[in-house]
């Protein structure tokens, strides 16, 4: 309660400052593209917490994004009458797909995660290139359906809240209801509190993982349809390219633990919501997106130190 | 309880018949027959690595026999995991839970089967179901609070607050007292008999005698896998029991070192730490001194902390006359100590490098060059001269340590110290899981280092290996020394009657 009352007044405290020193931050452009940036990143954060509460990685999600993504592309540029809904459908169905190839290459291959997604990372990436035969799929061969969505949505004044942003929070809110509310949503915080623990209380190892892994395959393979439709072109080698760091800082800074057991939908929002809004606020004070990915690396370090802090004082308390 | 009506009836016994059970070409339990009884207390009792446990983890579906069966009456049982021993409502109440720290209470309960509604978790019920079995159990915590920073006593009392949730009928508890103060092993008796005045039937796995006899209705002695006796407890008596556990023949090797027990190399004044209190002993040059004790009773704690692995509270370490205050291991590797660990595959060995690299680990910085470069014929030959006197099986210096078979890789740990040219040499569970002939070679290895005058300090579970062995050997017994034992008194029963009564 305490922590959350500290993340919160940081978090108060640095919009403040942000707003006092980049007021252009806070008009109608800035604040769009805040919520452009958020519906993909969100739904990839939410697959990569359910992965990390099990305590593992899934490093594999950018690509996974790439391939849905590039399939997506291939199939409605030669049928661009496709209702949106299927669209979505043929993103899911090809992001848990892949997520499952991840789970089994965990569970029945037994491979660490980390070097198991770190394979696949590499194969869907190639896969992408192999799918489209190296070409990329444009704006002009994508369906408007699509294109429409990320565009169109409620109008709120000069602020667009659009139909991906909408969907995502929805998805948001499903998962922290099932999280808290399905007897599989607590076995997937209960195999990562104490793996070997909920063995002895018959919880099947391969259905929490399967769990993990499938649904985060699943939403980075959403996150796929998403991407097409916000950016109109889906080159196989940057659709996604290191969404990963993105999604596991997003993770990490939202108070999951990388060890297991623990974490909150609500945490993974506000920080995607924080990931964003920083993104946003270096190009807006000019910052050269040279810089970007070394700050995200300083602000997850950070968020990391903070968090490893908190264990070492706990670790004192308690001796 | 909740619900009535389960799988089996009460009533019925749960049988083992023939059971076997191996790892690899170790076998574990060799035709092992068992029955818990509705309403009594059957104790599992034997020494260190007489397969009390693994029976245990057999009728709970942690274990797979090879042969033999489970039976509740005359249904055989299929129990392929813990779920499906569950299922037929038995529980296994283990010596080390494992909460999840992250849930709360509640959930560590009902953790599996939790209950719900429509789908989706019924947290109401959830938490007014745990708050009844915990009152069951007499056991007043908030339900809703997370399960970290739980006494191991009560981390126990949840998890057989999960077994009574799930409507279990069948309880075994392994070595659950073992952690316990004598106060929460009382608060743990009477639940235990609670549970047989309404019909459950109980297994304890102990080999605590005053316990055994006190808790018991019936007791079977387990001996190196096979079944050794099976008493009523009325009619025994715990002399009896200890003599089922150790009684076999065997040749104590004695040997006639001449010690001329000259100088006093470690010196030990009333050492407390974690672990352990008020431990008192020395050893001169020359002498063999073991440790004895069951599983548990602080041996390894003392070690660790004289080697400076862990923390002292309070006492005196004396190496050769002057005092020693580890700081970390180094410090007592430069006053001419070394430690073979126990677990030799996390403490012991650098997997997947050379038999070379592993032996001369330690000492490779003497064996430098003037370019500061390791001089390898030097570091090779000595590596070599080690390993010769031990009889190291194997393909060459260069071969991958993980390849070797177990003795030789405890041999190769053991030589590895022995370029050092230790003082006082530390060997935890020197030739646990070692075949019989790499443990002679062993032994003798450690009786000829003793002739040469160095001082040895042997912790061993194996009661024959300490007989074999020792000059002289404390035996502790819950973190404190109970008594001291000439070699001239050295027997099975005599070790065993101080460790376990």
């Amino acid at each position: 309660m305490k922590q959350a009352l500290i993340r919160f007044g940081g978090a108060a405290a640095l919009v403040l400052a942000l707003w006092l020193s980049l007021p252009s931050l806070f008009d109608s452009l800035a604040i769009n593209s805040i919520l452009a940036w958020l519906p993909m990143v969100l739904l990839v954060s939410l697959g990569q917490m359910i992965v990390i509460i099990t305590g593992g990685i899934d490093v594999s999600v950018g690509s996974i994004l790439g391939l849905s993504a590039m399939v997506l592309g291939l199939v409605v540029s030669k049928n661009l009458d496709m209702p949106i809904e299927q669209q979505f459908l043929i993103c899911l169905g090809v992001g848990t797909i892949l997520g499952s190839i991840n789970w089994l290459l965990i569970t029945t291959a037994k491979i660490q995660p980390l070097i198991a997604t770190i394979a696949t990372l590499a194969a869907f990436r190639g896969l992408a290139f192999i799918a489209g035969k190296g070409s990329t799929v444009t704006g002009s061969m994508l369906p408007d359906s699509l294109l429409n969505s990320s565009g169109q949505g409620i109008q709120a004044g000069d602020i667009t809240f659009s139909w991906l942003l909408i969907g995502s929070v929805v998805i948001a809110i499903c998962v922290s209801l099932g999280l808290k509310f399905l007897p599989w949503g607590r076995a997937v915080y209960a195999y990562g509190s104490q793996p070997q623990g909920s063995f002895r209380r018959g919880i099947s190892e391969r259905k929490v993982l399967f769990i993990a892994y499938a649904v985060c395959g699943a939403l980075s393979g959403l996150a796929g349809g998403f991407y097409a439709s916000r950016f109109a072109i889906v080159h196989p080698g940057t659709a996604g390219y290191g969404l990963e760091l993105t999604a596991i800082a997003a993770v990490v800074i939202g108070g999951v633990k990388l060890t297991g057991g623990v974490g909150r939908v609500s945490g993974v929002a506000m920080s995607c919501l924080f990931l964003a809004v920083l993104n946003v606020g270096l190009r807006v004070a000019g910052i050269s997106a040279d810089w970007q990915l070394a700050v995200y690396g300083f602000v997850l370090l950070a968020a990391l130190g903070m968090d490893r802090k908190r264990q070492l004082d706990k670790e004192r308390l308690a001796a | 309880m909740a619900s009535a009506m389960t799988k089996n009836s009460g009533g019925l016994p749960l049988s083992c018949k023939e059971i076997c059970l191996s790892f690899g070409s170790f076998q574990v339990l060799k035709d092992v027959e068992f029955s818990l009884q509705p309403g009594r207390v059957h104790a599992i009792t034997g020494e260190n690595g007489a397969g009390k446990s693994s029976l245990a983890k057999v009728m709970a579906g942690i274990y797979r026999q090879q042969s033999g069966s489970v039976l509740i009456g005359d249904e055989v049982l299929r129990l392929s995991s813990p779920k499906a021993a569950q299922s037929h409502g038995i529980a296994l109440i283990h010596q080390e839970p494992l909460p999840f720290e992250h849930l709360s209470i509640s959930e560590n309960i009902f953790c599996g089967s939790l209950p719900t509604r429509w789908g989706s978790v019924d947290w109401a019920m959830l938490h007014k179901r745990a708050q009844e079995v915990l009152l069951e159990l007499g056991l007043e915590l908030d339900v809703k609070r997370s399960a970290e920073g739980l006494s191991i006593a009560d981390q126990q009392l949840l998890e057989l607050a999960s077994a009574l949730a799930m409507d279990t009928k069948y309880f075994i508890f392994d070595e659950t007292t073992a952690p316990l103060t004598p106060k929460e092993t009382e608060g743990l008796f009477k639940v235990i008999r609670s549970l047989t005045a309404r019909g459950c039937a109980v297994g304890i796995v102990s080999h605590h005698m005053h316990e055994v006899f006190e808790i018991s209705d019936e007791i079977t002695v387990l001996r190196d896998g096979e079944k050794a006796a099976h008493y009523e407890t009325s009619e025994t008596t715990p002399a009896q029991v200890i003599r089922s556990m150790v009684g076999r023949d065997f040749d104590p090797g004695i040997h006639d070192r001449k010690s001329e027990h000259a100088e006093r190399v470690l010196d030990v004044q009333n050492l407390s730490g974690p672990g352990f209190s008020d431990i008192s002993f020395s050893i001169r040059s020359g002498e063999i001194f073991g440790l004895a004790g069951l599983v548990g009773a602080g041996r390894t704690e003392v070690i660790r902390s004289i080697f400076g692995i862990a923390p002292i509270d309070s006492g005196e370490i004396t190496i050769s006359g002057e005092q020693h205050a580890p700081k970390s291991t180094s410090d007592s590797i430069a006053r001419g100590m070394a430690l073979v660990p126990e677990d030799r595959r996390s403490d012991g060995l650098f997997a997947g490098r050379s038999v070379l690299e592993n032996t001369s680990i330690t000492t490779v910085h003497k064996h430098l060059n003037r370019l500061w470069m390791i001089d390898q014929s030097t570091e090779a030959a000595e590596a070599a001269e080690a390993l010769d006197t031990l009889n190291v099986a194997m393909r060459g210096l260069d071969q991958d340590v993980d390849t070797l078979s177990g003795g030789n890789q405890q041999k190769v740990v053991l030589g590895r110290w022995l370029m050092s040219h230790p003082k006082l040499l530390i060997l935890d569970e020197p030739t646990r899981g070692v075949d019989i002939s790499a443990k002679a070679d062993v032994h003798q290895k450690i009786h000829s280092l003793a002739e040469q005058g160095v001082a040895i300090l042997v912790v061993s579970s194996d009661l024959l290996e300490v007989i074999a062995l020792c000059d002289r050997v404390g035996v502790m017994r819950r973190g404190s020394m109970v008594g001291s034992l000439e070699r001239s008194e050295l027997s099975e029963e005599s070790i065993m009657e101080m460790a376990a009564l």
